[in-house]
């Protein structure tokens, strides 16, 4: 048991609870030590000051049933929130199973790539680059037209911009040959006609045997309308002096069908340079100019081989950003890191093309149920 | 010196409802509801000092019954049962004050009953201010320092049994005590001489 302390003895003295010779004793060491005694003389004033608010006695409303009916509401309380506490562990274990399970991927609607791939990949050889510069017209009408000197090329050239091909079959040591070229070839009512043509001057000492022999048999020098195709539309062959050269070309371009219309030299030398710029783009790799080009090749090519060339590049973008798509699903069995990695370098690549979006897509839901997702069709 | 056991002491019937450890929510064992009738004014009052008003006091006086039931493994009948409900309230004051951070102090301006006599209209005048500027006085003291010196004033607690109640050293409670003297003493010191004398 603890000795009574200064303030237990302090506190009897000054109530007047202490015995009278303890009294007497303590008197006597306060009376001893000044400092005590001025801690008498403050305790004695606080204990007097507070003795009124000793005095005061409230009164407890609270009964014992108010007890048990606090006891039963904890009670209550307590329940209910057990109850609303197990309800949330049960949403968020649910939520977080649903996050988080591995093989029940989510379902991404895929916008724009190509879920079944096309059959045939569209080639882009078929707008010849001479287009890009090429136009028969001669800068000085003195000089005569531009002759081109490939076939296949000229027959490329006819189909992109909707024209004939004008042959002209020709030995280079022919007298007939080079007079023809020297005159009449050079005059202003033949290069009317030949620059609405895609004139070709082919060598015949570059042909094999047999085509020469072939040629030769439809007449010599041989000077003849042809489409694309190699049909003849209208034939000039022969010695000079033998047909009109002029009427016979003119009654042959009016034959020629008007539509679809010519495309002017200039536009296809601009599209042609668009088509040129958009495959070098693609082939870069930056597929978001390459997308942006072929598109515009589409619109403005309304009808001709560009349009077809445009829609053929956009075909090839889709068309890889479907395999990167499917490759990367492929991965995703046995390696979900790979398949991340790859769709993230798909959606890089295709940056700024309309597949973008649905490479990200996937890849956001890969990255949030570690699964490949379930892929739909728009 | 070796300290001597306590001596063996008889319980009350409340005492030993409480180490027998019957249910209170049956509808209440008849020696607890007597033990609740024998204390609750002196508990009311003990923590009515210590909320400083009288909603707060009555709160706490039911949680302290429900938690002095709740946790009636730690009376062990050594102490009375009053003793043990004490320190059950204080605590249950001390963990309701910190949930709070509530710095609350005696009574506040609330109509009480006196136990003293009665007196004139312009004495009742003179007593109530000069009780209002105690009241603050004592208001006015830290957390900490309020409840020891309530402790220690109106509860007439030793400082051995203040320190146990408030896990503090002995030394703490007795620097408490002089401190609250003298902080309550500054205040009041320009009206000491309105003071009823010891």
């Amino acid at each position: 048991m603890n000795a009574p302390t200064f303030h237990d003895r302090l506190r009897d003295y000054v109530s007047g609870r202490m015995e009278r010779a303890a009294a007497a004793e303590f008197a006597r060491e306060l009376a001893a030590d000044p400092a005590r005694a001025a801690q008498e003389r403050e305790f004695r004033a606080v204990w007097s000051a507070t003795e009124m608010l000793g005095t005061l006695v409230p009164v407890s409303r609270t009964t014992w049933e108010d007890v048990l009916a606090r006891d039963a509401r904890r009670r209550s309380r307590t329940r209910r929130v057990a109850a609303a506490a197990a309800l949330l562990l049960a949403l968020g274990a649910a939520a977080y199973w649903i996050s988080v399970r591995p093989g029940a991927p989510a379902s991404v609607i895929v916008e724009a790539i190509p879920l079944e791939r096309p059959s045939r990949a569209p080639e882009h050889e078929a707008v010849p680059s001479v287009l890009a510069h090429y136009a028969p017209t001669p800068a000085d009408p003195a000089q005569g037209v531009q002759w081109l000197s490939d076939l296949a090329e000229a027959r490329a050239v006819a189909l992109a911009v909707h024209r004939p091909v004008l042959v002209f079959g020709y030995y280079p040591t022919c007298p007939w040959c080079i007079a023809l070229r020297r005159d009449q070839f050079r005059e202003a009512d033949f290069v009317a006609a030949a620059v609405e043509c895609v004139p070709v001057a082919v060598d015949l000492m570059t042909l094999e045997e047999s085509e020469v022999v072939a040629w030769l048999e439809r007449g010599y020098p041989l000077i003849e309308l042809q489409t694309a195709q190699g049909d003849v539309v209208a034939t000039m062959s022969g010695p000079p002096g033998t047909l009109d050269i002029d009427a016979t070309l003119a009654r042959g371009l009016e034959r020629w069908p008007s539509e679809p219309p010519a495309l002017a030299w200039s536009a296809a030398n601009e599209l042609a340079r668009s088509f040129a710029s958009s495959l070098n783009s693609e082939s870069q790799g930056r597929l978001s100019d390459a997308w942006r080009g072929f598109t515009e090749l589409q619109q403005r090519g309304q009808g001709s081989l560009f349009e077809s060339a445009g829609a053929a590049g956009c075909d090839r973008i889709a068309i890889l950003a479907h395999d990167e798509l499917l490759a990367a699903r492929e991965l995703a069995r046995h390696d979900i890191e790979g398949a991340r990695t790859r769709l993230a370098a798909a959606a890089q690549t295709c940056a700024g093309t309309p597949f973008e979006h649905d490479l990200r897509s996937v890849l956001s839901a890969l990255e949030r149920g570690h699964a490949f997702p379930e892929l739909r069709p728009r | 010196m070796t300290e001597l056991p306590a001596r063996p002491r008889l319980l009350t019937p409340a005492e030993d409802a409480l180490l027998n450890r019957d249910p209170v929510d049956s509808g209440g064992p008849s020696d607890v509801h007597a033990l609740f009738e024998a204390e609750r004014d002196r508990l009311f009052r003990f923590l009515w000092r210590l909320s400083g008003n009288s909603n707060d006091a009555e709160d706490l006086l039911q949680e302290t019954f429900l938690t002095a039931w709740r946790k009636k493994e730690r009376f062990e009948g050594r102490d009375s049962a009053g003793a043990y409900l004490r320190r059950t309230a204080f605590h249950v004051y001390l963990n309701t004050r910190r949930r709070r951070r509530k710095n609350v102090g005696p009574p506040g301006d609330e109509e009480l009953t006196m136990d003293s006599a009665a007196h004139t209209a312009a004495e009742s005048e003179a007593r109530e201010e000069l009780r209002t500027r105690v009241r603050d006085a004592v208001a006015a003291l830290p957390d900490g320092t309020r409840e020891v010196f309530v402790l220690f004033r109106f509860e007439g607690l030793s400082c051995a049994e203040i320190a146990r109640l408030s896990e503090l050293t002995l030394s703490a409670v007795e620097g408490r005590i002089e401190r609250a003297t003298k902080l309550v003493a500054a205040r009041l010191r320009p009206h000491w001489e309105d003071m009823p004398e010891v």
